[in-house]
């Protein structure tokens, strides 16, 4: 009990809106991932487990704290959201430095924490700016050195890989690993199944506020590995990118956007396909963005989540 | 763990203090503060001015003057009695001013030529009284001033023709109503009458003469009003001044001490023919008073309006001071006419209750009411608002504490914006004194007490407005609502049973407030309620039942603060 984070039979509503219903869980050390379409309830479950929100109806701990209490809660756990907006007139550092403080901490540990966190973000450089003028994926990286900055045993981040660039992600799942190996929960949403898959020791599908499969990546991956995903590419270079991606015999298909600025994917193995990605992107063609095509119920949804045996 | 509270309050204050005294949103709330300020400083500058101005007029005096002195001119004094009492004005303005000539008036008595109409089938008017007589019927105008028999006499002679006025005291003048008026049988040269208007000037009214051959004469003629003080009386064409008296009688049996008139008019008759009816114009205010018709061959009526009706006559004004208190005196014709007398209008009595007004009314009510919904309930909603208050609902603090801290903040603006605001007011009022009286004040007539008072009920209306902005702030989404039930909460206190009046702010305030206003006499009751106190509980009770409701809010408070939901979407 006090060793997981317990969902029991929880449901949220807002007003007449579901946000999610009769949720059961139990989260274990490791990395977990939250994996839905837009609106299915991953930041509500998330904003459940931190007392943001309240449940209309069940119950839920984290290792044994209520989130209620979150002077005890926030001890343990460090949460990045997928708010984008930041108290008025601070500058990265002082959003970490007063984060800090708020918790009691005085004023030298808060300051050596903070700088510690900033670093492992990235952001010493930008540090001193104020956030007003970050970049999409600065703003990004300063919530998750919040979220991590106390050294919490629970990290709950809101599509932590969202805007980062492919260096970041990297970098970035590197320190999910490492932190899961400590025996930290490290909990992650994201509506890309394959980002989140390679790195996830548990995941937990969500459609329309239900969860509608969770457990070990290995028992869903298989499955999904045997239909072919496409991927929207946009980069300055689709033609060599295509002709790089065509090399390796999981790429079905590769198809040139109009504008030559794009390049469609169809792949039998997303897995391989994103680490394949990490590596051409180091060899200097500029990728802007990499995204499910179908984008509301991407192909794997279809498949996983459209079907009615699967959820009941 | 009260010492990581005291942290955690003192690190969210710091968060907080840049966003409450720094926000462009509360720009207004300054403005709110320094209103009063700038009023008193207005005032002050105003005061002084003032002040220099007396003791510049006292310096330039023959003589040193006190305050009796300068109450002992009389109305009537000549110019040499003033000058002998109080020494040369030091400040003196002359000038003209054309008044009718009360020396040019037709001769009274009887003799006259010309056959007089005999009006008094017509008379529906009482137009004159023997002076100290009261009456009811309204007088000339209706408005209960008539002329004064004792001045007009009961017949005049103008040019030579006999006028014959109805008795006084009864009904003896005609208003016009458009009625006809029997005329003598004759052959006649003029018409001539002795009238006025009433209620200002009448302009190009018609008047009709009948022949018995039902042939008539029309004639236009416009009318002065009678009172001196009209534009330009008795100057309109083809009317002159005929009898000027320096007074009318009022109702209540006194006299209005300025020059009234009644005028002549002339009208030219076809001699040829035979008069049979005067029909006057259909304006009541049109009031004839005598009426005669002459046979005098034309060109022999003189009109009296020449350069000799109007006299300029000498009037003066002048200033003398004690120092604090100003005397003006107006003479005319070398006697004082007019006293006015200004004592130190800014003395410190009045200037106290003034001071207690804007308090009041303005700066508790107003300015410290609204400065305080600007800030407090900012403190939760407008982080809504910015879509930041999950930063502070993400830190390992109470909510109960956060709360705590918020409100201290709030608190801290609040009181530095209004009690330094306050404590300047306080300075620049003092300051308008002098020395003298400004330690009058401080030392001997409780001016520090009052003092600080003052700053106390400050401190203390930001304490009980801040608590209850703040719980309206985390309860209702929409800030107008709730801050007008506060607003109407906090007006009809007066009215409310003795056990609700005790749960607000100001039924407390008002209990401490140093200097009543007295509120004059003729308020309304509902008004007079809203300034009095009728039953002011002691100090340390106001203060005490402040606190007692600031905390009462803060703790039904702090069970919504533990509820609140991040929720940015429905805003
Ligand atoms: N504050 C709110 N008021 C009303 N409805 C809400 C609110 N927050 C979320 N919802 C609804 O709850 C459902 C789940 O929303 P949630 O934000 O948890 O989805 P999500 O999986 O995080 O989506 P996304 O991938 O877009 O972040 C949606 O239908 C959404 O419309
Ligand atoms: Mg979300």
């Amino acid at each position: 009990m006090n060793d997981r984070i317990v969902f029991e039979d929880v449901s949220k509503f807002y007003g007449e809106i579901l946000g999610v219903n009769r949720v059961n869980l139990s989260i274990l050390p490791g990395v977990s991932s939250l994996v839905g379409p837009n609106g299915s309830g991953k930041t509500t479950l998330m904003n459940l487990m931190t007392g943001l929100v309240r449940p209309t109806r069940g119950r839920i701990h984290v290792l044994g704290h209520h989130p209620d209490e979150p002077e005890k809660l926030f001890r343990i756990l460090g949460y990045s959201t997928q708010f984008d907006s930041f108290p008025k007139g601070l500058t990265g550092f002082q959003f970490v430095y007063s984060y800090l403080r708020l918790g009691g901490s005085d004023s030298q540990t808060a300051d050596q924490l903070a700088w510690r966190a900033i670093e492992r973000m990235n952001l010493t450089d930008d540090a001193g700016r104020n956030i007003a003028g970050y970049s999409k994926g600065m703003r990004q990286r300063v919530r998750l050195a919040q979220a991590l900055c106390h050294n919490p045993r629970v990290l709950v981040l809101d599509e932590p890989l969202n805007g980062l660039d492919p260096l970041a992600r990297t970098e970035m799942i590197a320190l999910f690993r490492a932190a899961a190996a400590d025996g930290c929960y490290v909990i992650i949403s994201s509506h890309i199944l394959h980002e989140v898959d390679a790195i996830s020791d548990q995941v937990i599908l969500l459609s329309n506020g239900y969860v509608v499969a969770e457990g070990p990546i290995h028992s869903v991956r298989n499955e999904i590995r045997e239909h072919p995903a496409q991927i929207l590419i946009r980069c300055d270079r689709p033609r060599d990118l295509a002709s790089k991606m065509m090399e390796s015999e999981h790429i079905i298909e590769a198809r040139i956007h109009n504008d030559e600025r794009g390049l469609l994917i169809k792949t039998q193995d997303a897995d391989r396909f994103y680490l394949m990605l990490n590596r051409i992107a180091l060899n200097g063609i500029e990728i802007e963005s990499v995204a499910p095509a179908d984008d509301d119920v991407n192909s794997v949804y279809e498949y996983l989540i459209g079907n009615d045996e699967v959820v009941r | 763990m009260t010492e990581l509270w005291w942290a955690q309050i003192k690190s969210v204050i710091r968060l907080e203090m840049k966003k409450t005294f720094f926000a462009r949103r509360g720009l207004w709330i300054y403005i709110l503060a320094l209103l009063p300020l700038l009023l008193f400083i207005a005032h002050a500058a105003i005061a002084s001015r003032e002040r220099e101005r007396s003791s510049h007029i006292a310096s330039q005096s023959e003589k040193k003057l006190t305050y009796q002195d300068l109450l002992a001119v009389r109305s009537g004094m000549t110019s040499q009695e003033v000058i002998a009492l109080l020494g040369k004005p030091p400040i003196r303005f002359r000038w003209n001013q054309r008044t009718p000539n009360l020396a040019i008036s037709a001769a009274t008595g009887t003799g006259g030529s010309g056959t007089p109409v005999n009006l008094s089938s017509a008379y529906n008017l009482n137009g004159i009284y023997t002076d100290t007589t009261t009456f009811t019927t309204g007088g000339l105008d209706g408005e209960g001033f008539a002329y004064s028999s004792n001045l007009l006499t009961a017949n005049r002679i103008l040019n030579g023709v006999q006028f014959n006025f109805g008795p006084a005291n009864q009904l003896d003048a005609v208003s016009s109503t458009g009625q006809p008026i029997g005329l003598p049988s004759g052959q006649f040269t003029a018409l001539q009458l002795l009238a006025t208007a009433a209620h200002g000037p009448v302009l190009s009214q018609t008047i009709t003469v009948t022949y018995t051959d039902s042939s008539t004469s029309t004639f236009t003629q416009s009318f002065s009003d009678w009172c001196s003080c009209s534009t330009n009386p008795g100057q309109q064409p083809g009317e002159s001044l005929a009898v000027v008296m320096p007074y009318r009688d009022l109702s209540d049996g006194t006299q209005d001490g300025q020059p009234f008139n009644l005028y002549g008019y002339t009208f030219v008759l076809n001699s040829a023919k035979t008069v049979q009816s005067l029909t006057l114009p259909n304006n009541q205010d049109v009031v004839v008073l005598a009426a005669t018709l002459t046979k005098q061959s034309l060109g022999t009526q003189v009109s009296l309006s020449g350069p000799g009706s109007f006299v300029n006559v000498p009037h003066e004004r002048y200033h003398y001071s004690d120092g604090v208190n100003d005397l003006t005196l107006d003479l005319s014709d070398g006697r004082v006419e007019g006293i006015e007398i200004r004592t130190a209008v800014y003395s410190l009595g009045e200037d106290s209750i003034v001071f207690a007004g804007v308090f009041q009314f303005f700066y508790l009510r107003l300015a410290i009411f609204f400065g305080c919904l600007g800030i407090f309930m900012n403190l939760f909603r407008g982080e809504i608002l910015d879509k930041s208050l999950h930063f502070y609902f993400l830190a390992p603090i109470r909510r109960e504490v956060l709360m705590v801290g918020k409100f201290l903040a709030g608190l801290l603006a609040t009181c530095v914006i209004f009690v330094t605001s306050e404590l300047l007011q306080i300075v620049v009022f003092t300051w308008q004194f002098s020395p003298n009286t400004r330690d009058l004040y401080l030392y001997h007539n409780h001016g520090l007490a009052q003092a600080a008072a003052y700053l106390g009920i400050t401190a203390l209306a930001c304490l009980g407005y801040g608590a209850f902005f703040l719980a309206a702030g985390m309860l209702f989404r929409n800030p107008i609502l709730p801050a007008a039930a506060i607003l109407v909460w906090e007006a009809v206190n007066p009215f409310l049973p003795a056990l609700l009046k005790k749960f607000s702010v100001i039924y407390y305030l008002k209990s401490l407030c140093p200097v009543d206003i007295p509120s004059p006499r003729g308020t309304p009751p509902l008004l007079a309620l809203l300034v009095s106190n009728p039953d002011p509980v002691s100090a340390p009770v106001a203060i005490l039942g402040i606190v007692i409701v600031a905390l009462l809010v803060l703790y039904v408070s702090s069970f919504q603060v533990r509820r609140m939901e991040i929720n940015y979407t429905s805003e």
